[in-house]
């Protein structure tokens, strides 16, 4: 069972990363990222994805 | 899920797993100096930081999802104390329990289907009217085209849909023609697998993209949002 990320120039990775960011359980922690920090990361990771021409195929996600 | 050996956290810490009452919590310890509220907010500004921290959340969830069933936790969700971490864990015993039940034997699929239409290029145009002819009878190609591709991504939906212990369409946006999520039973995801292939043979297929196995983060329940 092996989950890869294959690089594309097109929207999928976004998608995925939006599901991944806007998932999960949220609990009150000690430090717990609002909508607004979530997407605040959004907006980094697309910054960096659009930055790099290749994201390192295998990582899993 | 008692053992995490191996499994490497956020900024390379170790996962360890802190049991807890009929439920554990795999969690990585950190230098609480570093994941104070304001200075994970000023990091998070950091895209470098931000995309390692994300990866290697994602990374851990899934090496320990390979093991067994995962409720995966939003990303950065810092506790003082593992004494405050299980004490989270008490308070929503019931429902984390109730929805690790849910998903145990399952995995997320999260499948994306846009247009298969080749892109028209410009043909040469000998003169003015075969050039208006040419674009009519591209514009009457596409809107039938599109007819057909929506159809063919509600019907896909569905049938993912039957194959699934739950799934989810997002609608909100036109564009892809299917944005859908999907938890399916281990026992189904040769079916599931075998009619995104079948869509993938047809002639004029819509253009598939197709990530899992995957912890199922869409299928968690929400117990709080922080303001």
């Amino acid at each position: 069972m092996t989950t890869t990320l294959e690089p594309r120039g097109d929207n999928t990775l976004v998608d995925l990363l939006d599901r991944l960011l806007a998932g999960g359980v949220v609990v009150a922690g000690d430090v717990t990222l609002s909508v607004a920090d979530i997407d605040l990361v959004r907006v980094r990771l697309l910054a960096l994805l659009t930055s790099v021409s290749t994201v390192t195929p295998g990582s899993a996600v | 899920m008692t053992d995490a050996r191996g499994v490497e956290g956020v900024i390379g810490a170790p996962v360890r797993v802190v049991p807890g009452p009929g439920l554990a919590l795999a969690v990585s310890d950190l230098p609480a100096e570093e994941f104070r509220d304001d200075v994970l907010s000023a990091r998070l500004a950091d895209e470098r930081w931000t995309a390692a921290l994300a990866l290697a959340h994602f990374d851990a969830i899934e090496t320990l999802f390979r093991a067994g069933p995962v409720l995966p936790l939003r990303l950065a969700t810092v506790f003082s104390s593992a004494e405050r971490a299980i004490a989270m864990l008490a308070t929503h015993h019931d429902r984390l329990s109730e929805a690790l039940v849910r998903v145990t034997g399952c995995a997320q699929w999260t499948v994306r289907a846009t247009a298969s239409a080749p892109r028209g290029t410009d043909a040469e145009a000998s003169s003015g009217t075969d050039y208006l002819r040419a674009v009519a009878a591209r514009r009457d190609d596409a809107v039938s085209r599109q007819a057909a591709d929506t159809a063919a991504a509600t019907e896909l939906h569905q049938t993912l849909a039957d194959l699934s212990v739950t799934a989810e369409r997002d609608t909100t946006s036109p564009s892809p023609l299917l944005s859908g999520v999907y938890l399916v039973r281990t026992e189904q995801s040769g079916r599931f697998q075998d009619v995104l292939s079948q869509v993938r043979e047809q002639p004029d297929a819509l253009t598939l993209d197709v990530r899992g196995p995957l912890a199922p983060y869409s299928f968690v329940p929400r117990l709080e949002e922080a303001a």
